[in-house]
């Protein structure tokens, strides 16, 4: 096998630059694969974001506004289109909600509040009634003694003349004369009042000069362990009054109130102050409020309510008719004013007067002019 | 003698004032109502008339007018003692005597007196309208 030459060819080349040259292709490739997928891995988060933000926005305003917080504003910073559009509506949307839930919630108040209205009004009708019912009784019962006490006096007193001086009967038939006399005079207290309130003329006063000329009359009455105290508006509306009546009614409430501190150390605060007070129908009115406060014994509850009652008294007997603050109250009702009573047992009474206001006290000459 | 007629319906009220009256001496007579006061005044006449004011049916002021329009020459005292007099419901300013009264003077009575009174006023007072004593 030496003989036969064997020629050998080898052929061949270097592949390691082309190796190198496809391992370069592949890297390039590679590299040229992950920017691409850097890239839109990128361009996804960025467009995911701008996306779900603003949807994470709405979901959380949607969801605040199913749990009923119809506050948050929708502010929604998108450059996507359908979103913008989208997150304009749902905030178009909550503030039409906002709307009817404050119209509900405004109903809904106004209601509450016609309902306590109600109430308190058909407690003030209730006490009125009873008011009427006890007037109209009292006035009748009035007619009555009055009829009754004709006799009594007549005979009475023809009887005396026809006796001796120093005849035995004289003494008992003069008691009875006396007592007639004082039934007469009671009944004349009641009728007295309305006579008063049938002559009172209504003008323009100025309830400050009656304030001052009452207290100056009280203060002369009153004993020194009671101290008096004012608080009295510089400027104050005209109401329309009798200035007469107006000084009986203030001079009925300091006596109350010097009796329900029982002549005991205590206090007398009298207030005037210009003040909005809603009417009967809720509707705020320019008034003029008198209020008199007393540090005395204060009433409960069931004596507030009856306080205005005719007879109705916690004085023993003798010592009060019980007429003197349903002549208040008959007065108030003339001036068409209104009178409200606040008391607590042991600390004071206050009552409130509230005035109808005319016109600023400013106007000179033409009353009419700037009605408050 | 001069003669008075007292309209009253409380028999009480008409017998103390006729005996006051009559002590005085006055020709006294009653009536319990107006309708009676008139057919009384049409049977004998009267110097003067006591009449109340709050009576069932007619009331005393439509009796002073219908005396006044009949009997013109008649003088009249009007007495009242208050009450709910065509009052349905409370009115402070309804109830007073003197509306009454005022309302009696106004349909012609010569002088009012408000109930009750003792005999020294309501003699004074039939003299001052019957013209004794000072006129």
């Amino acid at each position: 096998m030496h003989g036969n030459r064997r020629a050998e060819l080898r052929l061949g080349f270097d592949e390691q630059p082309t190796e190198e040259r496809i391992q370069l292709a592949l890297t390039r490739m590679l590299w040229l694969l992950a920017g691409y997928l850097a890239v839109a891995i990128a361009i996804a988060i960025i467009l995911s974001h701008r996306l779900s933000r603003p949807i994470q926005r709405l979901q959380a305003v949607s969801r605040a506004i199913s749990s009923g917080d119809y506050t948050r504003a929708l502010n929604v910073n998108t450059g996507i289109r359908e979103l913008h559009e989208l997150a304009v509506d749902l905030e178009a949307m909550r503030h039409e909600l906002v709307g009817v839930n404050d119209r509900l919630q405004a109903k809904i108040k106004e209601k509450e509040i016609s309902e306590v209205r109600r109430e308190e009004l058909q407690k003030q009708l209730r006490h009125r009634q009873r008011l009427e019912t006890v007037g109209t009784l009292a006035s009748g019962i009035a007619h009555e003694i009055n009829n009754v006490l004709v006799p009594i006096i007549l005979f009475t007193d023809t009887a005396l003349q026809d006796l001796s001086p120093s005849a035995a009967p004289r003494a008992n038939l003069e008691r009875v004369l006396a007592a007639a006399r004082r039934a007469k005079d009671v009944v004349k207290k009641i009728l007295t009042f309305s006579r008063e309130l049938d002559e009172a003329k209504l003008a323009l006063i100025d309830l400050r000069e009656v304030v001052a000329e009452a207290l100056h009359l009280f203060s002369v009455l009153a004993p020194p362990t009671i101290e008096i105290r004012t608080e009295i508006d510089e400027s104050l509306p005209f109401v329309r009054a009798d200035a007469t009546l107006a000084a009986h009614l203030l001079m009925n409430l300091f006596t109350n109130a010097y009796q329900a501190m029982e002549g005991a150390k205590g206090m007398l605060m009298i207030g005037l102050r210009y003040q909005e007070h809603a009417d009967e129908s809720g509707i705020l009115q320019p008034r003029v409020e008198f209020w008199v406060r007393d540090t005395g014994r204060g009433m409960d509850a069931a004596t507030v309510e009856r306080i205005f009652e005719p007879f109705f008294t916690t004085r023993s007997v003798g010592q009060g008719t019980g007429l003197g603050l349903s002549v208040v109250h008959g007065i108030v009702e003339s001036f068409g004013a209104s009178i409200a009573v606040e008391s607590k047992i042991g600390v004071g009474t206050t009552f409130r007067i509230f005035f109808p206001a005319v016109a600023r006290l400013e106007v000179t000459g033409d009353l009419t002019a700037s009605v408050v | 003698m001069q003669r008075i007629l007292v309209v009253d319906d409380e028999p009480d009220v008409r017998d103390a004032v006729k005996y006051v009256l009559d002590r005085a001496g006055y020709s006294v007579r009653t009536a319990e109502s107006a309708m009676d006061a008139l057919a009384e005044l049409a049977r004998n006449p009267a110097d003067l008339v006591i009449t109340d004011i709050i009576m069932p049916q007619i009331n005393g002021v439509e009796a002073i007018e219908a005396i006044r329009k009949a009997f013109p020459a008649v003088r009249i005292i009007a007495i009242s003692g208050g009450g709910n007099f065509g009052v349905t419901e409370y009115q402070p300013t309804a109830i007073t005597t003197t509306a009454y009264l005022a309302s009696a003077e106004k349909a012609g009575a010569h002088l009012v007196l408000t109930k009750p009174f003792e005999s020294v006023e309501l003699i004074r007072s039939v003299e001052q309208v019957l013209g004794i004593g000072h006129a």
